[in-house]
């Protein structure tokens, strides 16, 4: 215990040091992160506050129903959670920092190390669960537990931190059955758990939604708790079940097979990887790297007419990691508009429901393609690394560099080009708009996939070279963070003006392009010039 | 012009300087390579060796002074001068992921060799080190010598007029060195240049014709190396 408290002391001090070079502009970048954290908050209060104040009014069945879509949040988040905690130890595991190998060959328990790694994705989990969860629990409570909201609120923040455990617990158990097989697989590792993956969340969709649900909708006060009753979620076995009843009762029946559940499942989770730490750690670094290639890739570079987007490409396609963590936001994509397209598909749209849904709609595309595109585009210069020094002492123009990234950035976003399509095939979007919303949404991506790369060449942090998922949490990856938001938040503006008839299509897509220009020229101009001036 | 009455230095290094913040790694560091030279570039850790080759390849700006290869200045014309040098770094690690072919395919095609060349070139360096079984490996999984060996490859590949090496035989088999300073030598006498930075002594006395000693910065001592000369003795001198 004594080793785990003195790391976190060795975290906290790193931190610290963190914030006092640059304090200023590190600290104006955690203020606008703050903001950032408080806007979604803000936003998800107001709009469950809306919705629960809604579903009050709605029937005598409101607190049912909102029960209901509570456990299911807590189920799909909760299904989240633990993937991007198994995602966070499979990656610890597979490719470990350097403060993690040194740490190995010292004389600590390897049980000490797993434990620290374990608290911190339970301490990443809780600030973001928190920040989602308790905005909407605080609506909630205020709608259906104003006398005792105090109490409600302790209880549905305990529940939170519970979830937190559990779902921590789950990924870790995940993530350390799992880095093995990937290791070894690695090529389809990725592949195969995009599939389990899908599987899954069509099974948890079908599990919430089933097709009995649409029932619910027309049936008779004395109809409606007997198909409550049956519906599978509110099965008791569920563990779901047990802290959606303990956050919501006083006293419930299931606290304490609800504690049991946890204990147990964290005890577990503790024990694995303690004692599965150093094996699996050997073990993934004892599987053989050894990949031959043909001859035959060596000769098409040898007549490309763009070989560094091609090298670049095939860093890409030949790190595990990157692969799959480019079909996981996929995948994250997918899920959520498949989950969106279940919801709304209840509810008959009107058409000023229909216009919101396309701004929501848009919007939200907008901030899954940002996402993807921080973590693959915007390293693509980051990542030639240490090996940095070939490129620049080459007789290349450094515009040539410049362009071949921002291309590959452009082809990298196509998949989600190809999602907008679908989307806005199937989402209800008004016949004659469907055509200028797909070209805008196309535009946007190409615009936020080129902002990206050229952003990437401003100051790329070589040093973090071999871990994009740093270079994209830098100070620069922030920065382009807030600025895609920003180009997000036009677009969408531009999208809910077309879709309105507030814009006509041509100038909507006139002004997209030439704010899309504007930014592209503006960053390309600023990379162009830190490249000439670039030192090693 | 005949070359021999008025021979331009290859490599012509005049009055750099060169501070990182307050602290100065090089102070006014003159140096001239001619055609067909080899110099070994000696002195103590932090004396200055990889900046100045730095400086030399372009990676850094010099604070003063200026640096020319084959009449090209670095900082005014950076291609044309780029054209002229091979250059392998102490660090030669490069793309983890390419294989061996592939990285001297990347090579070939940057520095505008056509197709038959680079098969051609690739197939002659070959022969140089016994690396052939490695080449269509994925270069991470290469030990440290192997990677060096390629990038000394890849540096030879485009037969510049200069190769710039910063401590080529670190990591190297006693093999591969004898084979490295023997390819050093035969490069040379086809009319290259080689400026290279090592440690060993010895090595700097068996394959190099002239050696320039730095010392905090400063380049304090030159000289041709023959059979008289003692690196040992003139690198004591220096460094006390
Ligand atoms: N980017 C930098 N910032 C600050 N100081 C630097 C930087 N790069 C080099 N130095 C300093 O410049 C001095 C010269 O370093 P250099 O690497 O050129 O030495 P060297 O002669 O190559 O040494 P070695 O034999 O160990 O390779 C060192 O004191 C080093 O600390
Ligand atoms: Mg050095």
């Amino acid at each position: 215990m004594n080793i785990v408290t003195s790391l976190f002391a060795e975290d906290i001090h790193q931190a610290r040091e963190w914030f006092r070079t640059n304090t200023f502009s590190r600290g104006a970048v955690f203020a606008s992160f703050l903001w950032l954290f408080a806007l979604v908050g803000l936003g998800g209060y107001l709009l469950s506050r809306a919705f629960f104040t809604n579903l009050a009014n709605y029937s005598t069945y409101g607190f049912l129903s909102a029960i209901y879509l509570l456990q299911a949040a807590i189920m799909v988040l909760g299904f989240l959670f633990s993937l991007t905690a198994a995602m966070t130890t499979v990656t610890s595991l597979l490719k470990p920092t350097k403060t993690i190998c040194y740490l190995v060959t010292m004389p600590i328990h390897p049980a000490d190390i797993a434990i620290w790694l374990f608290l911190k994705t339970c301490l990443i989990n809780a600030f973001f669960l928190l920040v989602v969860l308790i905005p909407v629990g605080l609506a909630f409570g205020q709608q259906f537990f104003g006398p005792s909201l105090g109490f409600f609120l302790l209880r549905f923040t305990a529940g939170a931190l519970l979830l937190v455990l559990i779902t921590s617990a789950i990924g870790g158990i995940a993530g350390y059955l799992l880095a093995l097989p990937l290791r070894r697989f690695a090529t389809y590792g990725g592949l195969i758990g995009a599939a389990c993956g899908i599987a899954v969340t069509v099974g948890m969709l079908r599990l919430i939604f089933p097709r009995d649900i649409v029932t619910l909708y027309n049936a008779a006060p004395d109809q409606f708790l007997a198909i409550y009753n049956h519906l599978p979620l509110t099965n008791q076995l569920f563990p779901t079940y047990w802290l959606t009843d303990a956050i919501t009762t006083a006293k419930s029946q299931y606290l304490y097979p609800l504690l049991l559940f946890t204990i147990g499942i964290v005890g577990f989770s503790f024990l694995l990887e303690a004692r599965r730490f150093l094996p699996v750690l050997q073990g993934v670094n004892g599987a053989s790297t050894a990949r031959k290639f043909k001859p035959a890739q060596a000769g098409r570079l040898t007549r490309s007419n763009y070989p560094l987007l091609q090298k670049d490409f095939l860093s890409l396609v030949r790190s595990p990691s990157e692969v799959s963590y480019g079909l996981f936001l996929l995948f994250m994509g997918v899920f959520f508009f498949f989950l969106l397209g279940v919801a709304q598909s209840v509810r008959p749209p009107g058409s000023r429901f229909a216009e919101v849904f396309v701004l929501f709609v848009f919007l939200w595309l907008l901030f899954f393609v940002t996402a993807y595109l921080l973590r693959l585009v915007f390293p693509l210069m980051a990542r030639e690394g240490t090996g940095v020094w070939y490129l620049f002492t080459l007789p290349l123009k450094r515009e040539r560099v410049l362009t071949e990234k921002l291309l590959l950035g452009t082809l990298l976003s196509l998949p989600y080009g190809a999602m907008a399509v679908i989307l806005w095939l199937v989402f209800p979007v008004a016949g004659n708009y469907v055509l200028p919303v797909i070209c805008l949404s196309l535009l946007s991506i190409v615009v936020l996939a080129a902002v990206q790369a050229v952003m990437g060449s401003i100051c790329p942090n070589f040093k973090e070279g071999n871990s994009p998922e740093r270079v994209s949490t830098s100070i620069m990856g922030i920065v382009t963070l807030l600025v895609s938001l920003l180009l997000a938040a036009i677009f969408a503006l531009l999208a809910y003006l077309l879709v309105t008839g507030a814009l006509a299509a041509p100038f909507v897509l006139l002004i997209g392009l030439e704010v899309g220009l504007f930014f592209v020229v503006l960053f390309w101009v600023l990379a162009r010039s830190h490249l000439r001036r670039l030192a090693f | 012009m005949p070359e021999d009455s008025a021979p331009s230095p290859k490599i012509f290094i005049s009055g750099v300087s060169k501070s990182f913040g307050a602290f100065r790694a090089l102070a006014n560091c003159s140096l001239r390579v001619g055609k067909g030279e080899v110099l070994a570039l000696i002195g103590p850790n932090g004396a200055g060796k990889t900046t100045l080759i730095k400086i030399l390849t372009g990676l850094l700006e010099p604070t003063s002074g200026c640096a020319a290869l084959a009449g090209h200045d670095i900082q005014a014309d950076p291609i044309g001068a780029k054209r002229t040098f091979g250059y392998v770094p102490d660090d030669p690690t490069v793309y983890d992921y390419l294989t061996g072919r592939e990285f001297l395919a990347l090579t070939g095609r940057l520095r505008g060799l056509s197709r038959s060349q680079i098969t051609e070139r690739t197939t002659d360096l070959l022969g140089l080190f016994p690396v052939k079984h490695l080449m269509d490996e994925q270069m991470g999984n290469y030990s440290r010598g192997n990677k060096q060996k390629v990038a000394f490859l890849a540096a030879l590949l485009p037969k510049p007029d200069m190769l710039l090496i910063d401590e080529p035989i670190v990591g190297l088999d006693p093999e591969s060195i004898t084979i490295l300073g023997k390819t050093i030598r035969e490069f040379a006498k086809n009319g290259g240049t080689v400026l290279f930075t090592t440690h060993i002594l010895s090595f700097a006395k068996d394959y190099a014709d002239a050696y320039a000693l730095m010392v905090g910065g400063k380049i304090v001592r030159k000289g041709r190396i023959t059979t008289q000369t003692t690196l040992d003795g003139e690198y004591k001198k220096a460094v006390q």
